[in-house]
């Protein structure tokens, strides 16, 4: 009978960069036993754009124009690290006023690249409501981000020493109108999801990672706050008027799928709560401060990393005078979170590993730079 | 790297603010862990730096991780900078440590002609990408790194792109209409 | 008239029919769906987008036809027709009204599943043939669960045709009279939905096709009229799954007032905007998951209802009984798709 004897055997396939779920260009090699995956292999790199070897043939104003393009969610999140680095080496103050501009743009920005992630998870997930839902609420910040930066998705909204506009004169009222909008909608959301109970038999115990991996991949953010490790740098190491805020940093115990994509939720929650801060207690006053005309930092460098809604995205920044940066080094948190993937897709099934993907929340254009 | 390398002690980048480090106490612990390996210090904004030979990179990373009062647990960055005037490459590790909230930044020099530098993806999975990234487009080695593989760019391309002598031909012509170099 | 030319005609209508709801069920989703979430859906071609789906037909046949060069040729060609043929040949004995009907069998019931499960096979044939991993990954998973699926549907049903008496779909309706078989099989018509969703490939249980994963499944690479005509065929399995189950658990045409066949389309819709409503609602099961779920639960459950149809035929026990006893089964099988779908 051992010549009729049946073999398996695994099949590879290609997963990307041209699949609706890898979430932009983000190749899978898969090797995979039935619905079984054996073994993936990660390739990235489709975007790559040489955004740090342009920032060097770019004078230090013009740089964020470049980091806009690498989070591109999260285009604000990532222009603070940058001015915040200049700010450091040219030892320029910045009004209060502009901090506080800075943070609530930050923290809106925060809320509609979660709602990006919640609507893309539960498209991963089979559901196709969510998406149509957070893009409702997520346009609602997009309206309010074009009256203050003018833009809607590459803001180039931050200056040394400031923002680039003041808010716009109805800035209050249409916050004001935007915050219960955005509460109700993270309602709605949960509604939706949270409890499902196919949902939670598709995330609960899935893409598990420990918190001991999870620090040693260099795992920050949501993600690492998933498994149960509070880090936040806006909290741990305070920037900007972070300290002088009000808010709960979440985490959840068993970093699986649904860890990732609640903690998220609350984390709306919580960016809405500073933003109401931010409405209340902002001062009056210029939103640029005295920075000189001709940006040229004296010879130096230095680190600066800030809770992005990925995870720290820092920014080395290596000046050898000259108007021109020496190095600008980004570290980018998707690209790190990435690295953890192999770690959470061991033995999990095809349909997982999309899910898996997507409560990583990466994005490529900042994976590749 | 060979004996008659590592004879030069230390290659560093320039130091750009020379002094004693902003950070006294931190300075003084990091001494301490690190008693027996040669270690200097840099003066930068917002951390403390140290500037070490590579030999001992593997030696120091471990204790800096390992010790109970810095255990820097999180690997946040590692970055690669090209110094051409001064033949060397230097490596930027910056270092995080979760518990204690504390943060510093080790650095360490490679030299041209020797570009080879200990992998420390046996502390910190975590810069398994990182080095990756820094030997594709920079051209490092990371000896010990599992699996060096191009990362970012395309198989075919040649070059390291990151390096100052790998010139852009669009950023030197935005460079000359602005007329300024 | 001789008897040939009348079946002509009335199979002739009969295409007519399922065509023609064919694109108003996919109007009909787009719009539901649209404003399940917030949208409008088609707006710009007729009124609220009504010729939308004309118009979509029209350039899918007009579409070239692309064979991919690793593909089966024949098995590529002859799949879509294998998918809607069968699905098509269903129509025949369901009946709208006791009159409107191209012809009712004896075995109606009988036909009418053993003819819908041939599809399975264009589907697989499809993935097969098309040369592509995704859609051969997809085909596999629709083999599996239409197959795996199968098994509920007909025990569910066999309830229905215990009480009843018989497999003629037009004697089931009349014995509904004054009572319908949903009050007296509610586990039946549950189980009958849930497996008829994974027979459709719908969601939740759109695993064969997930977007997501296998991007499509066996249709990835098809395109212009071929994939028009699974397409249809999907639709005309819905429609044709809603009609069955209006006839089998509703009554049909029966009801008070409205002509009969309105009465049939009231319900045969109703039963669609459930499935249209629970496709904007829920995600996607996963392929284990969907297994545990055919043959821990509905299977079971099944066995449980026809033991206790059976019980009330040999003992002669009162209607309200089967019903009191159905309702306190689907009670516990509610709570054990917990259990079940946590395990």
């Amino acid at each position: 009978m051992a010549e009729s004897r049946l073999e398996t055997v695994d099949m590879f396939i290609n997963m990307g960069p041209q699949h609706p779920s890898t979430h932009g260009v983000f190749r899978m090699v898969l090797t995979i036993d039935g619905e079984q995956i054996v073994d993936m292999k990660p390739h990235i790199g489709y975007l790559h754009r040489g955004v740090e070897k342009l920032a060097e043939g770019l004078r230090y104003r013009e740089v964020t124009v470049l980091l806009d393009r690498t989070d591109y969610l999260a285009a604000l999140n990532n222009e603070l690290p940058y001015v915040m680095a200049l700010e450091k080496l040219l030892d320029v103050k910045v009004p209060e006023r502009a901090e506080y501009i800075r943070v609530l743009v930050c923290e809106l920005n925060r809320i509609a690249s979660h709602l990006m992630f919640y609507g893309a998870f539960g498209a991963d997930a089979g559901a196709t409501t969510p998406f149509m839902y957070a893009f409702r609420d997520r346009e609602e910040i997009q309206h309010f981000f074009e009256a203050v930066t003018g833009g809607r998705l590459m803001h180039n909204y931050f200056r040394v020493g400031g923002v680039r506009y003041d808010l716009p004169e109805d800035w209050r009222e249409r916050l004001t109108k935007l915050i219960p909008h955005l509460r109700k909608g993270i309602v709605d959301c949960e509604r939706l999801l949270s409890d499902n109970e196919i949902f939670l038999n598709r995330t609960i115990g899935v893409g598990q990672i420990s918190a001991a991996d999870a620090i040693d991949y260099g795992l920050t953010g949501p993600n690492l706050r998933a498994c149960g490790v509070r880090l936040d740098l806006r909290r741990d190491q305070p920037y900007s008027v972070y300290p002088k805020l009000e808010f709960d940093v979440p985490t959840r115990s068993r970093g699986d799928c649904y860890d990732r994509y609640l903690l998220r939720v609350e984390e709306m929650r919580q960016s809405l709560r500073i933003v109401e801060q931010c409405l209340e207690q902002m001062p009056d006053g210029p939103s640029l401060g005295e920075v000189p005309r001709v940006i040229r930092p004296k010879e130096g460098e230095v680190y600066v990393g800030t809770e992005n809604p990925r995870g720290e995205y820092g920014i080395y920044l290596v000046s050898r005078g000259g108007d021109y940066p020496y190095r600008v080094k980004v570290r980018a948190p998707s690209f790190c979170n990435l690295m953890a993937l192999n770690e959470m897709m061991r033995g999990c099934y095809i349909a997982d590993c999309v899910l898996i993907l997507g409560s990583i929340d990466i994005v490529l254009g900042e994976v590749d730079r | 790297m060979t004996e008659e390398h590592s004879a030069h002690s230390v290659h560093t980048a320039p130091k750009k603010e020379p002094g004693p480090s902003l950070f006294p106490e931190m300075e003084r612990l990091v001494a301490e862990v690190l008693s027996g390996i040669e270690v200097t210090s840099e003066q930068v904004v917002d951390e403390h730096a140290i500037i070490i030979d590579r030999k001992d990179l593997l030696a120091v990373c471990r204790r800096l991780k390992d010790n109970q009062r810095l255990s820097f647990d999180l690997l946040r960055c590692v970055s690669v900078v090209d110094y051409p005037n001064e033949s060397v490459f230097q490596a930027v590790y910056h270092l995080y440590s979760i518990g204690l909230k504390h943060r510093m930044a080790v650095k360490t020099g490679i030299p041209y002609d020797d570009a080879i530098v200990d992998s420390v993806t046996s502390v910190w999975a975590g810069a398994d990408w990182h080095e990756r990234e820094a030997a594709e487009l920079l051209g490092v080695e990371f000896r010990g790194h599992p699996n060096l593989r191009p990362l970012l760019l395309p198989d075919d391309f040649e070059g390291h792109p990151l390096r100052k002598s790998f010139k852009v031909p669009e950023l030197d012509q935005a460079r000359f209409r602005r007329g300024r170099e | 008239m001789p008897e040939w030319v009348e079946s002509i005609i009335r199979v002739a209508i009969a295409i007519g029919f399922v065509l023609t709801t064919v694109l108003v069920l996919i109007w009909l989703e787009r719009k539901v769906i649209g404003h399940i979430q917030q949208r409008l859906g088609p707006m710009r071609t007729g009124f609220h987008g009504f010729l939308q789906s004309p118009a979509d037909a029209v350039k899918l046949l007009v579409k070239e036809d692309i064979i991919p060069a690793a593909a089966d040729r024949w098995a590529f060609q002859l799949a879509p027709a294998l998918v809607f043929v069968p699905i098509f040949l269903t129509v025949v004995s369901i009946p709208f009204t006791r009159t409107l009907v191209v012809r009712n069998l004896d075995l109606g019931l009988f036909y009418v599943f053993a003819i819908s499960s041939i599809s399975i096979v264009g589907i697989v044939m499809a993935g097969w043939a098309s040369g592509n991993k995704y859609a051969l990954l997809g085909s596999v998973r629709a083999g599996a669960q239409m197959v795996s699926y199968e098994i509920p549907l007909v025990f569910s049903i066999l309830g229905v045709a215990m009480v009843a008496g018989s497999l003629n779909l037009e004697t089931i309706v009349d014995a509904q009279r004054g009572l319908w078989y949903i009050v007296l099989q509610p586990v039946g018509m549950f189980i009958f939905l849930v497996a008829s969703l994974a027979e459709l490939n719908r969601t939740p249980f759109d695993i064969p096709v997930a977007e997501s994963e296998v991007v499509g499944g066996p249709y990835v690479e098809y395109s212009g009229i071929r994939w028009g005509v699974f397409f249809l065929s999907e639709y005309a399995n819905t429609f044709i799954i809603s009609a069955l189950a209006a006839v089998v658990f509703l009554a049909g045409w029966r009801g008070p007032l409205l002509p009969g066949w309105l009465w049939f389309l009231i319900k045969t819709y109703a039963i669609i905007l459930i499935i249209f409503w629970f496709r904007a609602t829920l995600p996607r099961l996963r392929i284990d998951q969907l297994m545990t779920f055919a043959w821990k639960l509905l299977l079971p459950l099944a066995f449980v209802n026809l033991l206790i149809t059976g019980l009330y035929l040999v003992y002669d026990w009162p209607r309200w009984i089967l019903f009191v006893a159905s309702v306190a089964v689907l009670a516990v099988a509610s709570r054990l798709v917990y259990v079940v779908g946590r395990a």
